[in-house]
């Protein structure tokens, strides 16, 4: 925190020096877009410099949020064997816990680790531990967990006992006896001075309320009837000319801020001098500016985090740009902070903070004692020396510890399943399958894989692959009617073209008026009294779509469907002639050599040529559309920034359709067949519908290929649905492909429904290669999958791209929701049902809450926590250089964000990346399920599946 | 009758005795909690067979006669349930077996009290009951400086109890009216005569503080001294002060950052409650006081144990800002908002129907009355909500509580079902509750205490009965029942 | 008439055995699935709501304005009967078939919304008790009945702000809810007394109007008093000004409670029973002025008001206020169809638009596409009369929600509470002067005081 208050060569005070402190702060502030740009990034991205481990236990100390799944959770999966004993066993020993030491009795603190580890028990504190050592049986009888030799063995050590007792006396004598040695051995605590938070309490629930009502004012995209005055005079400005009116607020705590706010305005300060001004009176010395901005700014970092992030990147709020910047925002918040201050001391008794008890803890002793039962190690093991180390070797195993190996060893478990899977797979090979008559190149997006995986178990002669879904073309679309762009590329990547939509017949002029009326009654009455008052004597039409809406979701919204005008046919205008620029003065449209080199790359890295293109290449873009759903975006393509990334795989099969690109392409050595021909299609996760695009321009030639291929999306889209429907409660676990449909069409349209689909949850592998690796191989819809070729790429180029591209992608998502499912209060947004839209911007729970960021606990509430398995088809020699060369990979592979894999192309071995190099890997599990089709494998199962070989993908007869 | 009798006193005492040679406060706590148990039951078989067994060596002349007030004779059932409730829910603690002996020791003396009808054995039982908590607060150094509080009231209270007594017995009906006014007054307590009650609420154990005070022996021996009511002059001021107690302590409560301060406030408005309806010149209200008293008794027993639960799990409970996981105590959390509410009235218990009389009573004789009890029930309810969500939501952190155990879980069980039932079903505990029944009755056998003290009212309301013109029914029935 | 008597005790009872059933399972361990307590909750309202309107036909068929259905005495005492009964008549046909059909619905949309949450049962148990509570207000044939159902709205309204029970916010906004309830319940019960203490029956019944109600007292003070008390028991629970702070907080639960509480019913119980004590505002000119002078400076406060806010859930429930307040101000002026008109449509509208306020983004993406511009910077209308100099302030007034907080809370409550604060140390150091101790006892953590305040 003062670290930098230390660090030569910065500035001494002064408004540098507060600028370097908000830098400072301005990193530990989430960095979520407004809510219709939301993308998956690493909610701890800031921290990559650190270990994955480090990294969590400082976000613990700073912010309380939890660092992995809580001890009951890894006690559950202890319980349903997800961690099993041989994962606790190699954890530890690649930890180098040693065995040979022996603590008390004959027990090693290998043995101690591993029993703690294997048998969860909750250590109550304080009072709580009192009565439960009074009203429960912990000194009366054994811990239930104890095993019968333990319990002997304990008993056994015990050499006290006058034999005449009975058996329940003994243990009774012997577990107090133990009980008390211990309590004897806690170590007195060193009084810790308690950081005073009611202060900041008390100067938080004044300063909040009001912060927040000013930040989501001034934020407003269009809520709001009345918007802030003088809002492009920056925040401070627009607060100071609001607070410096007359007639100032009743409020006793704001008396005196008129005159504050008429001073500055007086002596002409800006945000700087304002906050340097606040900073003042608190009496705030240039020594402790950090600690002081870092606590503010993090008090509220929702909404301290928005005003960064539009500081940066004002063009992602979704109306108009606000003119935001944090020194505003902190100048605002530290001249409340002052006035409050101020307040309280004038109004608050001087107050002793309340005593601290200084009695030892004895939730230790209970611990160590619990844990010597298991051991059974009785209470002649412990002499005062050997209870003192005990308990320090207990204490020094805490909580956090513990969960730190548990996770370890719940990847583990995860990891063998995955790797020995893929190796099994690989051995058993595969038979010859024709030459593919369509390709389908689908986003790499994990929920791609069951879809892909049933088409190729429906047909030997399709073949999937995987392309990042903006497949190349980093653009901003402008759809047909819609109001201003949007970037449809990843969001690190700023778009230099904007493609429009065009309709094919110019809309009639004045034809849709209607529409707008009656899409305006929705919101009747939410700001005007009297055309409230009107739309509520009209408000019992109200009652049929809630009605409809509530009883029968998916019928309601198939006729809103029908009554709705069909949108015309259009066009994308893609070609540019010369360098015109659109309204937004971006380039409008691509011209034939940037055309060109997006094809080129996309199929360069997939390994596609003139002799492995099929007739039908299909470009499968997705999106998913909901009710109900500010979190939409997050369930979108994250490869197009939050957007339904259909529009992009319609612009590749244009553009790879376009005879001049073909021939470009030509000159370059990629010659596309002419016999090959593109279509885009639209593929919405949430209801599984298939959109196709520019049907009319294919070929005559390719009408019977066109015909089998969507009779085999049609299938493919019910068996995607049924495997979805596995994981929803509220679907029968019997149910049939054409009621999975109907279920998941049903689910996009419900306003009630917090869960329209799962979105990347249970996400945990990736795998880079070429398809043949994983076709046939079962991954239940939890791998992103990359299609990538080494046998193309001998020096790794198309790779390093790849990598540099795919890698944070992948990671972020992954990373978004481990932290999400971990802490899903401190990181994640909480739960769907309370959330409210403010300012168009972000989500609060009820009137006045911090901006809630990350993703809703409905999202993750199936998700396994585990980092991303990410297995490469490379040569680990090319692994090494990519990571070296790239900054961004090298902190997230070295710093264990990601485990990676090598699987080498040449011998097929693997080697698992562990602290800074390869090493061999070898399988510890045998046997593969192999299944006729995937349905064999999931049918009647909720839970999440292990790998299958499905023999109907490959064409292998059982 | 004389059977149920003895053992619905002997069981509080074999039980405090064998609680108190305990060893383990697990098996002080059962063993006291069979003595609570046999106490119903004795005092059970003494309500409902009153003629059951066979009255010999001439014991039952001792009894008040229970066909007088037949309300009267479930007075020990309610005082033998608060105990049992009070002790069955006692958190273990090294203290436990010396604590429950007293507890019940206090319990022993007020059914005594609340049977025999004597008015010097009531006095006598006055003192003696608050002789074990006194030695309670002096044996923990904690609480020795409020043991001197206690006795500083208590003692006051006991001599001017036997100097009513005596003085009624003399005929001295005026002094002996403001004596006995007085002793209610410091053990109602009402204010300003108040102190020491949040004090001991805080400092003793809350099992005991149940037993010695939600009884209420104070509104008992007010209807004992004055059975009809009392005189119209002496009853517009004891209305006055009581009021203010209720809306005074009502607003005290509000205030308050420690849960057992606010209990205290909140146990003596509603006590205070009682006493205005039992001063109050109205029948309705004397039913409604009747009523409140026993509801009060007994929910609040539940709600008062529940925080005990509570801070037995939890240690001190503070009342600023949020200190309950909800999640991990769902049915303590429920316990204690549906018994806390009940005790305030929440519709379908019996703290409504208290309520309804209380308030419809007093709607008939003063508006201003009626408003002051609105007043004070509304704060009252606004408290307990604060102290629910204050100690049993807010946050997501705990330090390892446990939910209720069976066996609280039975007996809070029970006790939320009999205040349910009694709710739904009211006329079974109003009718026998009825003021009017009782007195006609009761006309030609007045119990002796009641005529030794009330001869006060007969003299202060005739004196009344010249100037007033208000109700002056009501005020001659009352009249009738004393001279017949 | 079997089926209206029938109907109408269903109505009440239908979901007071949901409610059992849900809260005996829940206490007994063995809470029902989800799939079975929706059923179980989901028929109640169905068979309620087809009851009532089978009743509904009957009673137009057999041309009856009003139909009582007594339920014996509850509990008497020598001078007290409290007697039970239920009245369908023209104003609570409309409103009981109404709430059932909500309520009803809203446990439907429920079933999925809350789907695996771990409060489910919680919030079903609590939304039937609110049903049963709602339709004993309507059904109520006496004050004194009505009373029961209007405290079990204000309960389960409590308890579901503070649903999420593991946040402070919820816990304290649930608070300041039940702390504006009892307040105004003094007025409530003020009332009934007063009817009491007059010598007028606190039943509804034929008082010669469309409607039944409870008569007027015949003296003109005692029926202002009683009118101005009803007024003030209905300013809590719908939130007229300036008590309605308590409203924009109370989004913080779910929300379709949010809906059916604050949108459809709960925030319309006290127009009903305005209209049933229409005769006494009829009688007391005064009284009627006064709910006609409330409900407009609410009208205005919440327009305003509503129209700073930048969250959809607070812009709701401030249009939602100022719509109550338009009703009743049509109460007031004694427009009794009208407003029962009024409040069965804002009920559905809003209803409607409070489940579906999650859909903001799309909507407003929806309505831009469909205008082919960006949506023009609102605050044309009235506002641009106003002279450009207090604009900003009225701004700021309304963005601050009209001050109404920080002088009922800051100011007034504020003093009140350090007033007994100085009292309640008083007590203290006069304890600890007695004990003999040097210092008292560990003070209070000041804390408090700006804890309490609920924001």
């Amino acid at each position: 925190m003062s670290a930098l208050a230390h660090t030569p060569g910065l500035p001494v005070t002064g408004e540098p020096r507060l600028d370097a402190a908000i830098q400072h702060a301005a990193h530990w502030l989430p960095a979520q877009a407004p809510l219709h740009g939301f993308v998956h990034h690493n909610t701890l991205h800031v921290y990559e410099d650190h270990t994955f481990e480090e990294a969590v236990r400082l976000a613990y100390e700073r912010f309380g949020a939890q660092p992995y799944l809580s001890e009951e959770a890894f006690a559950g999966h202890l319980a349903s064997g997800r961690i099993r004993d041989v994962d606790i066993d190699t954890v530890l020993r690649d930890e180098g816990v040693s065995g040979d030491e022996t603590l008390a009795g004959k027990v090693s603190e290998h043995a101690l680790r591993r029993a703690r580890l294997l048998h969860p028990f909750e250590v109550p504190r304080g009072p709580s531990l009192q009565w439960w050592l009074e009203e429960g049986n912990a000194l009366r009888t054994f811990h239930p967990a104890a095993t019968p030799s333990a319990r002997a063995a304990f008993l056994q050590s015990d050499r006290v006992a006058s034999p005449g007792e009975g058996e329940r006396a003994r243990t009774e004598a012997a577990l107090r006896d133990l009980f008390q040695r211990l309590t004897r051995a806690v170590p007195t605590p060193t009084p810790n001075p308690v950081p005073d938070t009611a202060t900041r309490q008390a100067v938080n629930a004044l300063v909040h309320p009001l912060l927040i009502r000013l930040s989501a004012a001034f934020l407003d995209q269009g809520v709001a009837h009345w918007s802030m005055p003088d809002r492009d005079r920056g925040f401070y400005e627009a607060f100071r000319a609001l607070y410096t009116l007359g007639a100032a607020p009743p409020d006793p705590w704001l008396q005196g801020l008129r005159a504050t706010l008429q001073r500055q305005s007086a002596a002409g300060m800006d945000a700087h001098a304002a906050a340097l001004a606040a900073l003042e009176s608190l009496g705030v010395g240039p020594e402790g500016w950090d600690a002081r901005v870092e606590e503010s700014l993090l008090s509220l970092r929702g909404w301290a985090g928005m005003m960064n992030v539009l500081e940066h990147a004002p063009d992602k709020a979704p109306v108009r740009a606000p003119r935001t910047s944090l020194v505003d925002y902190l100048a605002v918040q530290l001249t409340l902070e002052a006035q409050a201050v101020r307040h309280l001391e004038a109004h608050r008794a001087p107050d002793a903070p309340p005593p601290r008890a200084s009695t030892p803890d004895h939730a230790i002793a209970y611990e160590g004692f619990v844990l010597a039962q298991l051991l059974g190690l009785g209470p002649h093991a412990f002499d005062d020396a050997a209870a003192r180390t005990w308990l320090a070797r207990v204490a020094a195993f805490d909580a956090l510890e513990r969960r730190r190996v548990l996770q370890l060893a719940y990847e583990r478990r995860h990891r063998v399943g995955v790797l020995d899977a893929a190796l099994a797979h690989a051995a058993l090979g595969a038979p010859q399958r024709p030459a593919p008559r369509a390709q389908l190149i689908c986003c790499i997006d994990d929920r791609e894989e069951s879809f892909r995986r049933h088409l190729e178990e429906r047909s030997l002669e399709v073949e999937t692959l995987g392309y990042a879904g903006f497949f190349g073309i980093a653009m901003a679309y402008l759809g047909h009617g819609e109001i201003r762009p949007r970037p449809m590329c990843p969001v690190v990547v700023t778009p230099k073209h904007v493609i429009r939509e065009e309709a094919l017949t110019p809309p009639k002029a004045r034809a849709a008026l209607a529409h707008p009326a009656l899409l305006r009654a929705r919101h009747a009455g939410r700001t005007s009294l009297v055309r409230g008052a009107f739309a509520s004597f009209a408000g019992l039409a109200s009652t049929v779509p809630l009605v409809a809406r509530t009883l029968f979701p998916r019928a309601a919204a198939r006729l809103v469907g029908h009554t709705q005008k069909k949108p015309p046919a259009t066009r994308l205008h893609l070609v540019r002639q010369g360098d015109e620029r659109g309204p937004d003065g971006l380039l409008d449209g691509y011209s034939i050599g940037e055309m060109a080199d997006v094809v080129a790359g996309a199929l360069r890295t997939m390994g596609l040529d003139a002799a492995t293109l099929a007739p039908l290449v299909v470009l499968v873009g997705h999106g998913s559309a909901s009710m109900n759903n500010p979190l939409e975006a997050a369930y979108c393509c994250g490869a197009c920034a939050g957007g339904f990334g259909g529009s992009n795989a319609r612009a590749f099969a244009a553009m790879a359709n376009d005879p001049r690109v073909r021939t470009e392409l030509g000159q370059r050595g990629l010659a596309i067949p002419d016999a090959t021909w593109f279509v885009g299609t639209y593929h919405d996760t949430c209801d599984d519908s298939v959109v196709y695009y520019d049907l009319d321009l294919a070929p005559d030639a390719l009408a019977a290929d066109l015909t089998w291929l969507r009779a085999l999306l049609e299938s493919a889209r019910r068996l995607d649905a049924q495997e979805r429907c596995r994981r929803f409660d509220a679907a029968p676990l019997s149910i049939g492909p054409d009621a999975a449909l109907s279920h998941v069409e049903a689910r996009a349209s419900d306003l009630a429904q917090p869960r329209p689909e799962y979105g990347h949850a249970t996400n945990a592998v990736c795998v880079v290669g070429p398809r043949a690796r994983t076709r046939g191989l079962f991954l239940d819809r939890r791998a992103f999958l990359v299609s990538y070729d080494a046998k193309t790429d001998p020096n790794g180029q198309a790779l390093r791209g790849l990598l540099a591209a795919v890698g944070p992608v992948c990671a972020g998502i992954n990373l978004e929701y481990y932290f999400s499912c971990v802490d899903n209060e401190a990181y994640g947004c909480g739960t769907k049902l309370p959330h409210n839209v403010t300012g168009l911007i972000g989500l609060m729970n009820g009137h006045a809450s911090d901006l809630r960021t990350g993703l809703a606990k409905q999202m993750i509430e199936i998700h396994e926590p585990v980092r991303l398995l990410t297995i490469i088809e490379a040569e680990v020699a090319i692994l090494e250089t990519i990571f070296k060369e790239n900054p961004d990979l090298e902190k997230l592979v070295f710093n264990r964000w990601i485990q990676v894999v090598a699987w080498s192309p040449s011998d097929h071995s693997m080697r698992e990346f562990k602290d800074g190099r390869f090493v061999p890997y070898a399988p510890s599990t045998s046997g593969l399920s192999i299944v006729r089709t995937s349905v064999d494998h999931y049918r009647g199962h909720r839970e999440h599946l292990g790998c299958a070989r499905v023999e109907a993908a490959l064409g292998e007869d059982s | 009758m004389l059977f149920g009798w003895l053992i619905a006193l002997a069981g509080p005492v074999v039980g405090a005795l064998l609680a108190f040679r305990a060893t383990a406060p697990r098996d002080a706590r059962a063993r006291a909690s069979a003595g609570a148990g046999a106490g119903v039951l004795g005092s059970l078989a003494l309500w409902l067979a009153p003629h059951g067994a066979p009255d010999f060596l001439g014991f039952s002349a001792l009894l008040a006669s229970s066909d007088s007030e037949g309300w009267a004779a479930a007075l020990p059932a309610f005082v033998s349930a608060i105990t049992l409730t009070a002790v069955a829910m006692s958190p273990l603690g090294a203290d436990l077996p010396r604590t429950l002996a007293r507890t019940l020791l206090v319990s022993a003396c007020s059914v005594a009290l609340v049977t025999i009808d004597d008015p010097f054995a009531l006095a006598t039982l006055w003192t003696l009951s608050m002789v074990p908590a006194w030695l309670e607060l002096r044996s923990e150094a904690r609480s020795r400086p409020t043991a001197k509080v206690f006795a500083l009231y208590m003692l006051p209270s006991s001599v001017a109890m036997m100097a009513a007594a005596f003085l009624g017995q003399r005929g001295a009906h005026e002094m002996a009216f403001i004596a006995a006014a007085l002793s209610i007054g410091l053990r109602g307590p009402v204010f300003p005569l108040h102190s020491w009650f949040p004090a001991f609420v805080e400092r003793a154990p809350l099992s005991l503080v149940v037993v010695f005070a939600a009884p209420q022996l104070a509104a008992f021996a007010h209807l004992r001294a004055w059975p009809a009511g009392l005189p119209e002059g002496y009853a517009e001021a004891a209305t006055t002060v009581a009021a203010s107690t209720a809306v005074l302590a009502a607003l005290l409560g509000a205030v308050q950052t420690r849960a057992r301060r606010g209990l205290a406030y909140l146990m003596m408005s509603q006590m205070a409650l009682v006493t205005v309806g039992l001063s109050a010149s109205s029948d309705v209200m004397h039913v409604g006081a009747r009523v409140t008293w026993m509801l009060v008794g007994l929910a609040t027993t539940g709600y008062a144990m529940t925080l005990g639960a509570l801070e037995a799990r939890r240690g001190p409970l503070g009342l600023d800002g949020h200190h309950g996981n909800f999640a991990r105590i769902p049915f303590l959390a429920t316990s204690m908002l549906v018994l806390g509410l009940a005790s305030v009235g929440l519709p379908c218990t019996l703290g409504h129907i208290s309520e309804e009389l209380l308030v419809t009573g007093a709607a008939a004789a003063s508006p201003g009355l009626a408003l002051a009890m609105i007043a004070a029930i509304s704060i009252n309810v606004a408290n307990v909500a604060r102290t629910y969500f204050a100690l049993c939501t807010g946050t997501a952190k705990h330090e390892g509580e446990r939910d209720l155990t069976r066996r609280e879980r039975l007996v809070l069980g029970v006790l939320v079902a009999a205040i349910i039932a009694a709710g739904v079903l009211p006329d079974a505990v109003v009718r026998p509750l009825d003021v009017r029944r009782g007195v006609t009755h009761g006309a030609r056998r007045s119990s002796r205490s009641a005529v030794l003290l009330s001869a006060a009212t007969t003299g202060g309301g005739r004196r009344v009965l010249g100037v007033s013109t208000h109700a002056p029914e009501l005020f001659l029935e009352r009249g009738e029942s004393l001279v017949r | 008439m079997a089926i209206v008597q029938f109907a109408s005790i269903f109505a009440v009872a239908g979901p007071a055995l949901a409610f059992t059933i849900l809260a005996l399972g829940a206490w007994f361990g063995r809470p029902l699935s989800e799939r079975a307590g929706a059923r179980v909750v989901g028929l109640t309202f169905a068979v309620s709501f087809l009851g009532l309107l089978g009743a509904g036909a009957t009673m137009i068929g057999t041309g009856t304005d009003a139909f009582r259905t007594p339920l014996g005495v509850w509990f008497t005492t020598s001078h007290h009967r409290f007697e039970l009964g239920l009245v369908l008549d023209r104003l609570s046909l409309p409103m009981s078939l109404f709430g059932s059909a909500l309520v009803g619905l809203v446990a439907a949309f429920s079933a999925r919304y809350l789907h695996r949450e771990p409060g489910w049962t919680r919030f079903y148990v609590l939304l039937s008790l609110f049903g049963a509570g709602v339709q004993l207000v309507v059904l109520a044939g006496s004050l004194d009945l009505l009373y029961v159902g209007w405290e079990f709205v204000a309960l389960t309204s409590m308890l579901l702000i503070a649903f999420f029970h593991d946040r402070p916010a919820p816990v304290r906004h649930g608070l300041r809810a039940i702390l504006t309830y009892r307040l105004c319940d003094v007025g409530m019960l003020g009332a009934v007394v007063w009817l009491h203490h007059v010598g007028v029956p606190a039943t509804v019944r034929d008082v010669g109007d469309p409607f039944l109600g409870i008569g007027a007292p015949d003296g003109l003070l005692d029926a202002t008093v009683v009118g101005l008390l009803l007024l003030f028991a209905t300013m809590g629970k719908s939130a007229q000004a300036p008590l309605g702070g308590w409203l924009p907080r109370a989004m913080e639960g779910p929300t379709p409670s949010s809906a059916v509480f604050y949108g459809a019913l709960s925030i319309h119980l006290g127009p009903y029973l305005l209209l049933r004590a229409a005769p006494i505002l009829e009688r007391a000119p005064i009284a009627a002025g006064a709910v006609v002078a409330v409900g407009a400076v609410t009208a205005l406060h919440a327009t305003f008001a509503g129209r700073a806010q930048t969250d959809i859930k607070s812009q709701l429930a401030y249009a939602s206020m100022a719509q109550v307040g338009l009703i009743f101000v049509e109460i007031g002026l004694g427009l009794r169809f009208v407003a029962l008109a009024h409040i069965v449509g804002h009920a559905s509208l809003r209803t409607l638009q409070i489940l579906r306020s999650p859909s903001i983004l799309h909507d407003h993406r929806a309505l831009e596409r469909a205008t082919g511009a960006p949506l023009p910077e609102a605050g044309a209308h009235l506002e641009a009369w106003l002279p450009a100099s207090f604009r900003p302030w009225l701004y700021r007034f309304s963005l601050e929600r009209g001050y109404f907080d920080a002088m009922l809370e800051g100011r007034m409550l504020g003093a009140v509470l350090r007033f007994l604060r100085a009292l309640d140390r008083l007590d203290e150091a006069w304890v600890s002067w007695l004990e003999g101790e040097a210092t008292p006892p560990a003070r209070r953590n000041e804390v408090s005081k700006f804890s309490e305040v609920s924001r």
